[in-house]
């Protein structure tokens, strides 16, 4: 276990918790992306785990060597701030080998340590610019290489990616993600980006107000998320209250089978999460009957690049319900077909879905 | 030049007759230049021609001997190390005060912030008499110094000290605190992450960023003491070779109507002045260029 955090508060003169009993585990050689919100608590969390922030109660392991009360320049990590941070006075060379130089290493293993760094980030040769020479991408990389050099335990990024361009966002990613992979350092990577964090993360925690919601990987957290935050926050989501009982879900009139694993969700109430790239249109009721929801009217539809985006009012003919909105993403020539235009009807099934415990 | 072409047809049908159309002559231009330099001339550069005019009147040999006087020698150096002393302290200080009020958050920090130009408000009389009532050998504090640690305040160069270190105390921090304020955000945290003390982080990170504003505020400090004398003529008197700076000597020049004596001695403080200011312009102009 690299990074172990047992029941972590922080709270700021309001008191009002920042970091709320907050425990974690992290793997040796993981990336795990604390995935969150603006003012969620993430960053705070980072800044307690370097020592940037007294912690209030609670306990921080690194390498099972408790730190919990040791300054930031004892914890032997590494941290990339969003501001990059350089320091403006010393060429690129100088702030990579900062940290060696304090550690009063010598000339000749600083020099070799940051050609290894300046030739890993791949701007070979550029050791002597000064830091405003250089564009926010390849500045964040030095800080990078920086951050690496004294071989830290632990790697810490808060937003490190936020203050770029969206095309430079995407490079930087890979990069980051090879030369995590290369060095199998611990790292944990906060943003509120979820494309970033599906990018790159081994698995992520969803962090919210102050606790950590659900932990898994994306692929976990997306298609079975527990939580309704984490369904509503990672991608969009369709959510409808439904009932379960031993072997169906029941959406309205519609009576659907239900999943495999939620049989701890038997006569509960519940509430049925679909994607919209889950849905699928027909002219007719004639699609596979079992996933058929409902009738539904086009809203609108719009050019969401490779996809469709399709607004529907779903028409719940019972109860007397409110009419529901649902997002659908279709292909264009699945659009083409259907002839889809506002004021159409269709009829909406699912090709998949997944079951949530309602709270009410 | 993006002129259209019709107005470029107007000026050349106007300048028919003229071999070559040459642009009008920016009058405007030049004369804000000429209204700028005639009024430094007037203001500056006239009073000091009279000065050096006046100092040199009656040869070198008299001017050399108006300087090297042992009263004057005396002045200047008095001079020259209490703002000297001055200058280190309200370096230190500012640079500390600066640092808590770009760095932390404290009640009265606003109050604070306003009450730091004080010191450019109160008259330097009225400064001069504060310190005289709060060291003067009468009351508590200036009786304690005197009887039990036999140091004399007022009247004294301590009380000079005290007096420049009032009338320049806002420099430093007012030249330190915007350039704290524009530092990139972090920069003491992500070197004591690299393992750095808070000193060492400070001494490394910090201070090679803010040296030039230290040094400009330091000299400005330095440059404002040499000329002060409202407030030292209350609190250090006019006694030669005791507490008579080289501002109040020139003034009790003045007074014995010895106004050769008092410009040669006033054209030494205008030499030092002029250095310094100087020193702060090319400063700056690093500062700027870097």
């Amino acid at each position: 276990m690299s990074i172990l955090l047992e029941q972590v508060s922080k709270g700021y003169a309001s008191n009002q918790a920042v970091v709320n009993n907050l425990s974690l585990e992290i793997e040796t050689g993981e990336l795990f992306v604390l995935l969150g919100a603006s003012g969620s608590g993430k960053s705070t969390l980072l800044r307690l785990i370097a020592g940037l922030l007294p912690l209030d109660k609670g306990r921080i392991w690194l390498h099972g060597r408790e730190v919990t009360n040791l300054s930031p320049q004892q914890r032997n990590t590494g941290f990339v701030f969003q501001s990059y941070s350089l320091f403006r006075h010393m060429t690129v060379a100088q702030n990579i080998a900062f940290g060696l130089s304090i550690k009063r290493a010598g000339r000749a293993e600083q020099d070799a340590r940051v050609k290894e760094l300046l030739n890993l980030i791949q701007m070979e040769g550029l050791g002597d610019r000064m830091p405003h020479q250089l564009s926010g991408g390849q500045q964040q990389r030095v800080a990078l290489a920086r951050a690496l050099a004294p071989e830290p335990e632990v790697l810490l990024l808060d937003e490190p990616f936020g203050a770029l361009d969206a095309k430079i966002r995407v490079q930087l990613r890979q990069t980051l993600r090879e030369i995590q992979r290369r060095l199998h350092v611990t790292t944990i990577l906060v943003t509120h980006d979820q494309d970033e964090a599906f990018e790159l993360a081994d698995r992520i925690g969803i962090i919210e107000k102050g606790d950590l919601l659900e932990i898994g990987t994306p692929g976990e957290l997306y298609r079975r998320p527990r939580n309704r935050f984490t369904a509503t926050f990672l991608g969009s989501a369709n959510l409808l209250p439904a009932h379960r009982n031993s072997h169906h879900i029941f959406v309205g009139e519609a009576r659907l089978p239900a999943p495999p694993d939620s049989e701890h969700l038997q006569d509960q109430p519940v509430e049925i999460l679909f994607r919209p790239e889950e849905i699928s249109l027909a002219p007719t009721a004639e699609t596979p009957s079992e996933t058929v929801i409902g009738r539904g009217v086009v809203q609108e539809a719009t050019f969401a690049g490779p996809l469709e985006r399709v607004l529907l009012k779903l028409n719940r003919e019972s109860n007397g319900e409110k009419a529901q909105l649902l997002q659908a993403l279709l292909s264009p020539s699945e659009a083409q077909q259907l002839g889809i235009k506002p004021g159409q009807e269709v009829w909406v099934g699912l090709k998949n879905y997944h079951l949530l415990a309602r709270v009410s | 030049m993006t002129a259209s072409p019709l107005v470029d047809v107007a000026q050349r049908a106007q300048n028919t007759g003229n071999a070559a159309a040459r642009p009008p002559i920016p009058w405007g231009a030049w004369g804000l230049r000429g209204a700028a330099l005639s009024y430094l001339g007037l203001l500056i550069l006239l009073p000091v021609l009279a000065i050096s005019v006046q100092g040199f009147r009656a040869g070198w040999e008299s001017f050399w001997t108006s300087i090297t006087r042992p009263a004057v020698l005396h002045a200047v150096g008095l001079t020259l190390w209490t703002s000297a002393v001055m200058t280190v302290i309200n370096t230190v200080m500012g640079v500390l005060t600066a640092w808590a009020l770009v760095n932390y958050r404290f009640p009265g920090k606003r109050i604070m912030n306003a009450l730091i130009d004080l010191p450019f408000a109160i008259p330097a009389l009225v400064t001069g008499v504060m310190l005289v009532l709060l060291y003067g050998p009468q009351t508590a504090i200036g009786g304690f110094f005197e009887k039990q640690l036999g140091v004399r305040i007022i009247f004294a160069p301590p009380g000079i000290v005290l007096a420049l270190l009032f009338i320049s105390y806002p420099f430093v921090i007012r030249a330190v605190q915007p350039v704290l304020q524009s530092l990139e955000p972090n920069q003491q945290e992500a070197a004591q992450v690299l393992g750095a003390s808070p000193w060492v982080a400070f001494r490394r990170v910090i201070l090679p960023e803010i040296a030039p504003a230290v040094i400009t505020g330091a000299l400005l400090c330095f440059a404002r003491a040499l000329g002060e004398f409202g407030s030292i003529i209350i609190v250090g008197g006019n006694l030669p070779m005791k507490s008579q700076t080289a501002a109040v000597y020139i003034y009790a020049q003045v007074e014995g109507d010895n106004f050769q004596g008092a410009s040669a001695v006033s054209l030494v403080l205008l030499v030092i002045a002029f250095s310094i200011t100087l020193g702060v312009d090319f400063l700056m102009r690093r500062r700027h260029h870097a």
